[in-house]
C-alpha cells in the first residue's frame, strides 16, 4: 500500500544578499539555506527518492558577485506554522549578509515562474578612476553597448559628485548579457573611464 | 614580540577584499564569515594564534583537527584563533601584485601579526604548499632569518601526520608539535601569555615552549652524515635524548565541536565528521597512522551522541559520518549506530562509515546503514595474494573475499571499490596477476548473484591502486619504495587484462610517489631541494593539474642529490634513522621484529585479542586502550 501523499505548505521567502555574502554561490547558498533550516527545527518537506532533498524552489540563481535586495525563493514545509516564526528561526542561523526580510504562505498554482520572459531590474554603481588608477593591460567595456542593447529597457543614469555614477535597468533573466561579466574590468561610460564598484539585483518586475 | 598595538592586526578593509575578490575564481573561499566562526577582538587577547592548512579552503575545512584546536584555543578568554588556508594559485598571484600579506578569515588580520602560526600538514606533498604559505604572509622562510630578525614575526609551530619525520622541513619550522594537540595547545597558549606579559623575546618564548613535553625544536640537535642519504651521528644540544609526542589519555575529556563552523563553500567532505576513535590496533604494516595514534582511545557512546545531536542544532548536516582509522572495530559499533538511529528518530540524517572491513559484520553494517540508498561500497584488501597480505599483517584469504563480497551483491549492492597496494615489499608478478585473478571471480560472482539486467547495467567494479610508499615510524620505514618504471609496468600487466567496460583503473603519478617518499624519508639535507623546488614554482603538488615531476627531480639535483636514492634506499636495520630521535611510544625494537615477521610471513594479532603484544605504548607513556565496554 502506498504511502498517503504529505500535504506541503509553501512559504515565499524575500531575502537580502549584500556585503561579502554576494561572492557565495548559488549551489554553496543553497547549502547554507538548507543549513539553516535544518538548525531551526523547521519541519520542512523531504524529497521522497533514494536521496532525499530538502525541497526549496529557488528558480533564478544569482550570479557570484552580484548583490541581491529581493531574492525570491519558496520553501516546502510539512506543517502550517507562523510565517513570522519560520522567518526569525532561519534568520538565527544565517551567516552574516544573508537575511530572510519576508516571507508569506502561498498557493501551489503561484509558484516562482521561470522561463525567458522574466526582467529584473540591476543598479551598476561606478566610481570614475583616475589616470593613475588606469592599467593598460586592462581594455575598457563599452558601457553604451550595453546600454543602447535591445533586451536592455527602462533605463535610468544618474551623475553624482566625486565621480560616482548610478544606473539602473531591465533586463531580461536569461540574457545573453552578465552584469557579472564586466565586475572585475574597467567600462567606458561619455568617454570616462570607471570602475564598477557594485551591481545589485533588485527583485522581479 | 613587541610590536606596536596601533599597527599590529590592522584588518585588510573590506573595499580591499572586494576589488580583489571579482578577480579570482570561487571567492567565497575569501569571505569568512561563516556562522559559528569566533570573532574576537585580537588587540584584546594576550594570545592569537593563526591556524593554517596549507591548501585551499574547501580542503582545510574538512579536516577535523583545525576545526577542534580552533574551538579549544577560542574556549580560552585570554586567547584568540582564526583561520587561514592557502589561496588558490590566481589569488596568490593577485595578493603578490597588490603587496597584500596573507590575512587570516576571522578579522582578515595579517598573519605575520599574530603570536603564532599553527600550520596542520598532514602528508609530504603539502611541503612546498607551506613555503608559499610562508611567503604570502610575508614571513621568511628560513627559521634562522627568523631568528634573527626576532621580534616581529610569529613562531611557526607545525604539526600533522607528516611531521613525524620532521627533518625535511625542519630549516622552516621554529617547533614542531608532536602527537595529540588538544592539551598542547593550551600549554602553549598559557605559556606564552605568561611570557608576554614577563615582556620576554621571540627566542625566550621560542625556548621556553621548546621544554614543553610534546614540543620538538630542530635547533636542539645537529646530524652529521656519512653521505647525504645516511645520518652518520647525532649531537643533541638539550637533555631531551628523545622528543615525546603527547596523547590525550582519555578522549571524553574533550567534548567535541560544541560549534562546529558552516562552510560557505562546500568542502570536499561535505559531511559532519565524528572521530570516534582514536589510533588503530590491527597493526597493518605500511600504516603510518596505525603506529603513530597508538593507543586505541574509543569515545563514549553518550559523548558522540551529545556530540551529533548538538551539532544538528548548530551546523544543520544532513549525513554524519562516523570517522576512525576503523570504524567497524569500535567496541559498540552496533549499540551506537542503533541508538544515533533512534536520537534522529525520523529526521533525513543518513550515518556512514569511512572504512569498512573486509568482514560479514561489516557488509551486514553497511546493508542495515545504507538502507535503500545503495550506491557503491568500498573494501581494502590491499594485495592481491593472502601471501602478500600476511605479509602486511592483514589476513584475509581469496574465499573470505569473496564471501563477503558476495554478501554485499545479496544484499543489493551493484557498484564495488577495491583498494589494492602495488609496490609491497616481498611482491611478485603473481601478486600483481592475484589482482586481476580476484577481480575477475567478482564479475563471475556478481554474474551468478545479481539479476541479468542488473549485472549488465549497472555492476561496475572501481579499482584503486595506491602505490606503496615506506612511511617512517612504521615496520616498512627500513624498505626502499620502487622505482616509478615498476608501477608502470605492473599498471599495464593489470589494465591489458581488464576490459574497461566492467573495470575502472584508477591509480596515482608515481613519479610523485617517489617524491612522496623521497621527502617522507628524508633527512635535514632534503630541505634545501624543497626550497629549490618551491622557487622553480613548484606547490599544490598534491593536485594532478600542478605537479611536475621534472622540477623535483631538478631541485633535488642542484644540491647533488638523487631523488631517487632518497626514495629507494633501502636503510640498514641498525643504522641511525632521521627520525629515530622522534618517540611516537612504539618500540623500534618492536618494528624491527614486525619486519622480520613479515618477512617470514607471521601475522600479529591484535593486543584486545591475543594480549599485549609488546609495542610499548602503554608502558612507555602511562597510557592504556580505552574501550567502551
Amino acid at each position: 500500500m502506498s504511502e498517503p501523499l504529505e500535504e506541503k505548505f509553501i512559504y515565499r521567502m524575500i531575502m537580502k544578499k549584500v556585503g561579502a555574502a554576494k561572492f557565495v554561490s548559488h549551489l554553496d547558498l543553497l547549502d547554507i539555506l538548507k543549513s539553516a533550516v535544518s538548525c531551526a527545527g523547521i519541519p520542512v518537506y523531504y524529497s521522497k527518492g533514494f536521496n532525499p532533498t530538502m525541497k526549496i524552489n529557488y528558480p533564478h540563481p544569482l550570479p557570484v558577485g552580484v548583490s541581491g535586495q529581493n531574492e525570491i525563493f519558496d520553501l516546502f514545509l510539512t506543517k502550517k506554522l507562523p510565517a513570522l516564526d519560520v522567518l526569525r528561526s532561519i534568520n538565527n542561523y544565517l551567516m552574516d549578509g544573508i537575511r530572510i526580510i519576508e516571507i508569506r504562505q502561498v498557493e501551489k498554482k503561484s509558484l516562482i515562474v521561470g522561463g525567458q520572459n522574466v526582467r529584473v531590474r540591476f543598479i551598476m554603481t561606478l566610481l570614475e578612476l583616475d589616470d593613475s588608477d588606469l592599467k593598460p593591460e586592462d581594455v575598457p567595456y563599452l558601457l553604451s553597448e550595453v546600454l543602447n542593447s535591445d533586451i536592455v529597457d527602462d533605463i535610468d543614469v544618474k551623475y553624482y559628485m566625486r565621480g560616482i555614477v548610478r544606473i539602473s535597468f531591465k533586463l531580461g533573466i536569461n540574457s545573453k548579457l552578465k552584469p557579472q561579466k564586466i565586475l572585475s574590468g574597467q567600462v567606458i561610460l561619455d568617454g570616462r573611464v570607471y570602475s564598477i564598484a557594485t551591481v545589485t539585483r533588485f527583485g522581479f518586475v | 614580540m613587541s610590536v606596536q598595538l596601533s599597527t599590529r592586526y590592522k584588518r585588510l578593509s573590506y573595499r580591499e577584499l572586494e576589488k580583489i575578490l571579482y578577480s579570482c575564481t570561487r571567492p567565497a573561499r575569501y569571505i569568512g564569515g561563516e556562522l559559528n566562526s569566533a570573532h574576537k577582538d585580537l588587540g584584546a587577547t594576550d594570545f592569537t594564534l593563526a591556524m593554517a592548512f596549507p591548501d585551499v579552503y574547501e580542503i582545510g575545512m574538512s579536516n577535523l583537527g583545525i576545526q577542534m584546536l580552533y574551538e579549544i584555543v577560542n574556549d580560552l578568554d585570554f586567547a584568540a584563533c582564526e583561520r587561514v588556508f592557502l589561496p588558490a594559485v590566481d589569488m596568490g598571484r593577485i595578493l603578490r601584485e597588490r603587496k597584500i600579506s596573507l590575512f587570516t578569515l576571522e578579522n582578515r588580520a595579517p598573519v605575520k601579526d599574530f603570536d603564532i602560526l599553527g600550520i596542520s600538514i598532514p602528508h609530504e606533498m603539502l611541503y612546498t604548499n607551506v613555503l608559499e604559505l610562508l611567503d604570502l604572509c610575508c614571513i621568511p622562510l628560513l627559521r634562522r632569518d627568523r631568528a634573527r630578525i626576532n621580534d616581529h614575526l610569529p613562531i611557526v609551530l607545525a604539526g600533522g601526520m607528516s611531521t613525524i619525520n620532521p627533518e625535511p622541513i625542519s630549516d622552516f619550522i621554529d617547533l614542531f608539535a608532536l602527537g595529540d594537540g588538544e592539551e598542547l595547545i593550551v600549554e602553549i597558549a598559557q605559556q606564552v601569555r605568561k611570557l608576554k606579559k614577563e615582556g620576554a623575546t621571540r627566542k625566550k618564548i621560542v625556548e621556553s615552549i621548546s621544554d614543553i613535553e610534546g614540543i620538538y625544536n630542530p635547533d636542539l640537535i645537529d646530524f652529521g652524515y656519512k653521505e647525504p642519504y645516511t645520518v652518520d651521528h647525532v649531537v643533541l644540544k638539550s637533555s631531551k635524548r628523545t622528543f615525546r609526542k603527547r596523547i590525550v589519555s582519555d578522549l571524553n575529556e574533550y567534548q567535541l565541536l560544541k560549534k562546529p563552523i558552516v562552510p560557505v563553500a562546500e568542502p570536499v567532505h561535505s559531511r559532519f565528521n565524528i572521530e570516534i576513535m582514536r589510533g588503530c590496533l590491527r597493526g597493518c604494516r605500511f600504516c603510518q597512522a596505525g603506529f603513530a595514534y597508538r593507543p586505541l582511545r574509543e569515545r563514549s557512546i553518550d559523548n558522540i551522541l551529545q556530540v551529533a545531536l548538538g551539532a544538528r542544532e548548530r551546523y544543520g548536516y544532513d549525513e554524519v559520518s562516523l570517522s576512525s582509522l576503523s570504524s567497524t572495530d569500535f567496541t559498540s559499533i552496533k549499540e551506537l549506530i542503533g541508538k544515533m538511529f533512534n536520537a534522529f528518530d525520523d529526521s533525513p540524517v543518513s550515518i556512514s562509515l569511512p572504512s569498512l572491513r573486509l568482514d560479514s559484520f561489516s557488509v551486514n553494517l553497511a546493508g542495515e546503514l545504507a538502507r535503500n540508498r545503495k550506491t557503491n561500497l568500498t573494501f581494502a584488501p590491499e594485495a592481491g595474494s593472502h601471501r602478500l597480505r600476511k605479509l602486511i599483517n592483514k589476513d584475509i584469504s581469496d574465499e573470505q573475499i569473496l564471501e563477503n563480497i558476495g554478501a554485499a551483491f545479496r544484499l543489493g549492492w551493484t557498484k564495488i571499490k577495491l583498494y589494492f597496494m602495488i609496490g609491497l615489499p616481498q611482491e611478485t608478478d603473481d601478486d600483481v596477476l592475484g589482482i586481476v585473478k580476484i577481480c575477475e571471480e567478482i564479475t563471475e560472482l556478481a554474474g551468478e548473484l545479481l539479476p541479468q539486467s542488473l549485472f549488465r547495467s549497472r555492476f561496475k567494479l572501481i579499482l584503486n591502486l595506491a602505490l606503496f610508499s615506506p612511511k617512517p615510524h612504521t615496520p616498512f620505514q627500513w624498505v626502499g619504495q620502487r622505482p616509478p618504471q615498476y608501477f608502470m609496468d605492473k599498471k599495464d600487466e593489470i589494465c591489458t587484462r581488464l576490459s574497461k567496460r566492467i573495470y575502472d583503473v584508477r591509480w596515482h603519478d608515481p613519479y610523485s610517489t617517489s617524491v612522496e617518499s623521497a621527502l617522507g624519508r628524508g633527512n635535514r639535507n632534503v630541505g634545501k631541494a624543497i626550497l629549490n623546488a618551491w622557487n622553480a614554482g613548484a606547490k599544490f603538488d598534491s593536485w594532478s593539474e600542478y605537479f611536475n615531476a621534472g622540477r623535483w627531480f631538478s631541485a633535488f639535483k642542484e644540491e647533488g642529490l638523487d631523488l631517487d636514492r632518497f626514495a629507494e634506499r633501502e636503510i640498514p636495520i641498525d643504522g641511525i634513522l632521521p627520525w629515530d630521535h622522534i618517540d611516537m611510544g612504539i618500540n623500534k625494537d618492536f618494528l624491527k621484529n614486525e619486519l622480520m615477521k613479515s618477512e617470514k610471513g607471521e601475522l600479529t594479532q591484535d593486543c584486545r585479542k591475543s594480549g599485549c603484544v609488546f609495542c610499548d605504548i602503554c608502558h612507555s607513556f602511562g597510557v592504556r586502550n580505552v574501550l567502551n565496554e
